[in-house]
């Protein structure tokens, strides 16, 4: 379970902070169009924001040294699934703009 | 030199990543599997009789302790593993005491217990995973301090690369997320960064605590300034520098009654929550004098990223007392003891433990990766020695993943009653290494490559139907009985024969056009809508 959330508050951390650089956001989006100032702060963030927020559990389940570890290799797993995702399925997270602008 | 400092950089991570390339693959490769070092031994001794039951810690008790009697009275040390959830069976082992009459020297035995009747499961001669894992470091065929030091070496030159790959890496937060395939050159460095830059925290350090782990050798000159030269006054640094702090206790155990039973007792009344792994008894003395032994109680699970407790029973004084270690006394042992449990992951569960396992296997392919690109920037002049190179590539790249399969293979298939069973399968190893890198010689890169990607895909895909044939161990009766390390043995060499067998079909697709490749990154993508 604490994995779990870990993996997911991870996720959508990273997937945030890539939608904040515009080469991703036009993937995701499907077009070429810069995001706005506000849309890529909002973005960067709250990806960071998120992340911040993942460590804190982390360190909360399994204690300092071992929480630093399980972030730590959470975030090579999930950043590595999401440049996949980004390359092959980019399409896969709209969802995150179906929820911020509904 | 370079002009700018970010091009000697990038001078310097070329030339530093090259010179080790090939030996920091092996090391990574081959470390990687030491994560799973338990769970290949399974599968290497498939004699073995888990359990899948709890069985009780006293009756565990009473049936090593039988056999331990009979086998080992006058050994040094015994010990009794208790099951656990990575190794789910009962061994014991012990060490006999060097014989002068009959020139036998200290020596270790191990012995699994059948759970059902007690008697002594005989298992197959093997190297196991333990001397798969230590390869990463003795490089086996070459004298102990010379593999120490080469691979403290690698291990220096690995750090170079990686601090350098940062400062040369322009974009590393832009493309953090970045892989552009099919484009050639680009995807190949895209590939790198992303093996690099994503599980970098890791890459970081297994290397730099690999580095420290080793320095005792590679600094060694440092420790003569202070305690002198040779092995007698090394030792004194290592004692007095991983000196341990302990906690003392007292029982009420009698002095008479103390034995292993009654501490197993009194462990498990103390410690309520934990499981214990090991018992064990040190300072054994043949006339069974309890005055002078030391009884081990080893607890299972881990405090953080510190190792199990052990708690030591003794008398003293006439009354029993209890040692427990709790850590290292000075702060460079403690350094050294966070480096050395982070390097080796013993804490991790079975998450982590794919993890470090994935990370590692993202380390060798990055090395790898590194290596195809420093061929692929030169092949424009296709000199004899690019093409040399490329083979070579070939033949550590995909002929180790085989030549290790190779040495699972020689498992089964050896005679069970050869002489030096266990030095065979490590020679099989090497010898199919070898063959493998005399097969890429003589044939064209390119086929040389998709070769020994169909080789790599269909040497792993065999393994499970090898185990069925030769063992009573097949997917279905490994799932039947729960026996679940044997289980995931044989699906995860089938997920590896499918990633060489994606790769093969991949490498095949890449090569009908590979003029091509540079057209269409001019065009836009469809796919992007770009």
């Amino acid at each position: 379970m604490e994995i779990l959330s870990q993996i997911s508050l991870q996720l959508l951390g990273f997937t945030l902070l890539s939608l904040s650089l515009s080469r991703h956001y036009d993937q995701v989006i499907n077009s070429v169009k810069r995001p706005s100032k506000p849309i890529v702060w909002t973005l960067r963030l709250s990806g960071y924001g998120i992340l911040l927020l993942a460590i804190i559990q982390g360190i909360k389940s399994w204690g300092l040294a071992l929480g630093l570890v399980y972030s730590f290799a959470t975030a090579t797993l999930v950043a590595t699934l999401l440049a996949m995702l980004l390359t092959y399925k980019p399409h896969y997270l709209t969802f995150i703009f179906v929820r911020l602008k509904p | 030199m370079k002009s700018t400092f970010r091009q000697s950089m990038a001078w310097l991570h070329t030339w530093a990543g090259f010179t080790f390339a090939w030996l920091l693959f092996f090391i990574f490769i081959t470390g990687s599997l030491g994560y799973f070092e338990n769970e290949i031994d399974r599968w290497m001794k498939p004699e073995i009789v888990v359990v899948n039951e709890t069985i009780d810690d006293v009756e565990v008790f009473n049936l090593a302790k039988q056999q331990l009697n009979t086998l080992a009275s006058h050994a040094d040390k015994w010990y009794i593993a208790y099951p656990t959830t990575r190794d789910p069976f009962i061994k014991i082992s012990w060490l006999a005491l060097a014989n002068a009459e009959l020139g036998i020297s200290k020596q270790w035995h191990e012995e699994y217990l059948d759970p059902y009747t007690g008697n002594i499961t005989p298992t197959r001669d093997t190297s196991g995973g333990e001397t798969l894992y230590r390869l990463h470091y003795n490089l086996h065929y070459v004298p102990i301090v010379v593999g120490y030091l080469l691979t403290s070496l690698a291990s220096l030159f690995m750090l170079i690369g990686l601090v350098t790959g940062v400062i040369i890496h322009k974009k590393i937060f832009i493309e953090f997320f970045t892989f552009r395939s099919g484009k050639g050159l680009r995807s190949w460095l895209d590939i790198h960064n992303v093996f690099s830059v994503l599980p970098l925290p890791f890459h970081l350090m297994i290397t730099y605590s690999g580095l420290i782990l080793l320095m005792g050798i590679s600094f060694s000159p440092v420790i003569d300034a202070t305690y002198g030269e040779g092995r007698k006054l090394h030792r004194q640094f290592y004692d007095v520098s991983q000196t341990e702090n302990k906690r003392f206790d007292t029982t009420n155990i009698p002095a008479v009654d103390l034995s292993l039973s009654t501490v197993l007792l009194d462990a498990k009344q103390r410690y309520k929550n934990n499981n214990i792994s090991f018992l064990g008894v040190i300072d054994r003395s043949p006339n069974n004098n309890t005055e002078q032994m030391g009884f081990e109680v080893w607890l299972d699970g881990s405090e953080g990223i510190e190792f199990a407790t052990l708690i030591t029973y003794r008398v003293v004084n006439g009354q029993v007392q209890i040692e427990e270690s709790i850590g290292k006394k000075y702060s460079a042992g403690k350094v050294y003891d966070v480096l050395e449990h982070l390097h080796e992951g013993l804490f991790a569960g079975p998450y982590l433990r794919w993890l470090y396992f994935i990370s590692g296997l993202l380390g060798a392919a990055m090395i790898a990766s590194g290596m195809i690109i420093w061929v692929k920037k030169r092949q424009k002049n296709s000199t004899r020695l690019i093409n040399l190179i490329d083979r070579v590539n070939a033949a550590v790249i995909i002929g180790l993943p085989i030549a290790i399969a190779a040495y699972f293979w020689s498992n089964r298939l050896l005679p069970l009653e050869m002489v030096n069973r266990g030095a065979w399968e490590l020679h099989s190893l090497f010898i199919v290494f070898t063959m493998c890198i005399c097969f890429c010689l003589v044939s064209r890169p390119a086929k040389a490559w998709k070769n020994m990607l169909w080789l790599a895909a269909a040497i792993y895909a065999f393994l499970p139907i090898g185990n069925m044939l030769t063992t009573e161990h097949s997917l279905l009766s490994s799932a039947q009985e729960g026996d679940w390390l044997m289980l995931g043995f044989d699906v995860s060499v089938l997920v590896f024969a499918s990633c060489f067998a994606v790769a093969a079909a991949l490498f095949k697709k890449e090569h009908i056009a590979p003029e091509h490749t540079s057209e269409i990154s001019k065009k836009p993508h469809p796919e992007l809508g770009t």
